[in-house]
């Protein structure tokens, strides 16, 4: 049983939304609108939060029931689930998402029971730890990368491409400069901004 | 299509688990944990289950994936007025990062890892079994809940490319330091055979051909028959059946 994955750490929490409406608008509408409205990629607000491979939110407005002789199952309340990979460990990750989006959670988790606000950092982890499930079997595709070691090798080998294509002809000695100049240039490359490769 | 971001899919899917089957299914990941250790993979590669992880792994399009158990009492409750819930059943909740669409994510795992998959959703109740995959595939639908929003940090990249971008710094740093200093004549022959040895890592990111974001394109535009017929002026008539098109 475990949150994590070599660097990276699977986070899932479940919370309540506010039952009844604002405005004559359910809380689960206004929710599921709001995350409607969210840019993503590049663009996208989880760029912005450091070491996120993943995330995303989804509501649960109520569970499916199995075929008979399965018993039928409700909730009475819907839940919004969020879910993220990133590189951990928790406690940074929250005070990271509470320092750079603080509008965009508030806007979200605004709409869930019990949310004390993003001027409330540690009772936001508080918040999150209530609402977490731990992740009893956890697997990643390539462990030991962080996001960074992600874009930047993504980089690396869409320039190394180039790189072949552009030097096919080159006689040897023009061939051993240019590779030399060409691992300079890799690395002094800034890291590629998330979402954009 | 909020279930994709790019060539990623978020998949999503609660499963209830059998009254008194939770034990079960904590049985089930202990033994793909213990499966997953290198000794084991090592002296008990023959046992299907052993052999069931070393597939998943080699199937190489999940980004992440994790099950999570779902407690009757794990479904928060602030008070605030608002009642708190207790379900009959706890659920097995499925969260994956895949590359592709969501049939073959289902079918490749029906089809390569049918043991492994019988282990985990076998205490579940309705869960038909991985084959035939059409009942599977109803059963994953019918539990399957859509993504509102989904991000990823690299969305034109398949877990492929990832692998084999991460596998290319490696023997990039390598050949360069063993290169360092040769002679030019050597180097490029020493080049060459990097280049083969690497020529599987240098796959090309993009946008997948059902991508979401409308100011990529979906695919390269259609060529005119003028744009081929200039392409290919060395055929006459080819380029001047295009022009007159």
């Amino acid at each position: 049983m475990s949150n994590r994955f070599g660097q990276a750490y699977g986070l899932t929490t479940i919370s309540p939304i506010i039952d009844g409406r604002t405005d004559g608008v359910y809380h689960a509408q206004l929710l599921r609108a709001t995350l409607a409205k969210l840019p993503t990629g590049r663009h996208g607000p989880f760029a912005r939060v450091d070491g996120t491979h993943t995330a995303r939110w989804f509501v649960v407005d109520d569970l499916v029931s199995e075929a008979i002789p399965a018993r039928q199952d409700h909730l009475d309340s819907r839940y919004l689930v969020f879910i993220a990979d990133f590189d951990g460990p928790l406690e940074q990750y929250v005070s990271s998402l509470v320092e750079s989006i603080p509008d965009v959670i508030d806007s979200v988790w605004s709409h869930c029971v019990g949310y004390p606000g993003s001027h409330r950092p540690l009772a936001v982890l508080d918040y999150v730890r209530d609402c977490q499930v731990n992740t009893t079997l956890y697997f990643g595709g390539y462990p030991g990368a962080t996001v960074d070691d992600a874009l930047r090798a993504l980089f690396v080998q869409r320039s190394m491409i180039e790189f072949v294509e552009q030097t096919r002809s080159l006689p040897s000695g023009e061939l051993q400069a240019a590779f030399r100049r060409f691992r300079d240039r890799m690395e002094k490359a800034p890291t590629p901004a998330p979402g954009s490769m | 299509m909020p279930n994709l971001a790019g060539k990623s899919y978020a998949f999503n899917a609660f499963t209830p688990i059998g009254r008194g089957r939770v034990l079960l299914v904590r049985l089930a990941f202990l033994l793909i944990r213990i499966a997953s250790f290198e000794i084991v993979q090592k002296l008990l590669y023959k046992i299907s289950l052993v052999a069931d992880q070393q597939r998943l792994v080699d199937l190489s399009f999940i980004h992440f994936a994790r099950w999570s158990i779902v407690r009757r009492r794990n479904w928060p409750d602030f008070g605030n007025g608002q009642p708190g819930d207790s379900p009959v059943y706890a659920y097995l909740l499925f969260a994956s990062n895949f590359n592709g669409q969501w049939e073959q994510y289902i079918d490749a795992f029906s089809a390569v890892v049918p043991g492994g998959m019988n282990l985990i959703w076998n205490p579940c109740v309705g869960y038909p079994g991985a084959k035939p995959i059409t009942r599977f595939l109803g059963y994953i639908r019918q539990n399957q809940f859509d993504t509102d929003y989904y991000y990823s940090a690299y969305p034109n990249a398949s877990t492929t490319d990832i692998r084999g971008a991460l596998d290319l710094v490696a023997q990039l740093e390598s050949f360069a330091k063993r290169t360092q200093s040769i002679a030019p004549t050597q180097f490029k022959q020493e080049f060459d055979r990097f280049l083969i040895a690497v020529s599987g890592d240098l796959s090309t990111t993009g946008p997948a051909p059902w991508a979401d974001d409308p100011d990529e394109p979906i695919m390269p535009p259609t060529p005119t028959p003028r744009a081929i017929a200039a392409e290919t002026t060395h055929e006459p008539e080819l380029a001047a059946a295009g022009a007159s098109a």
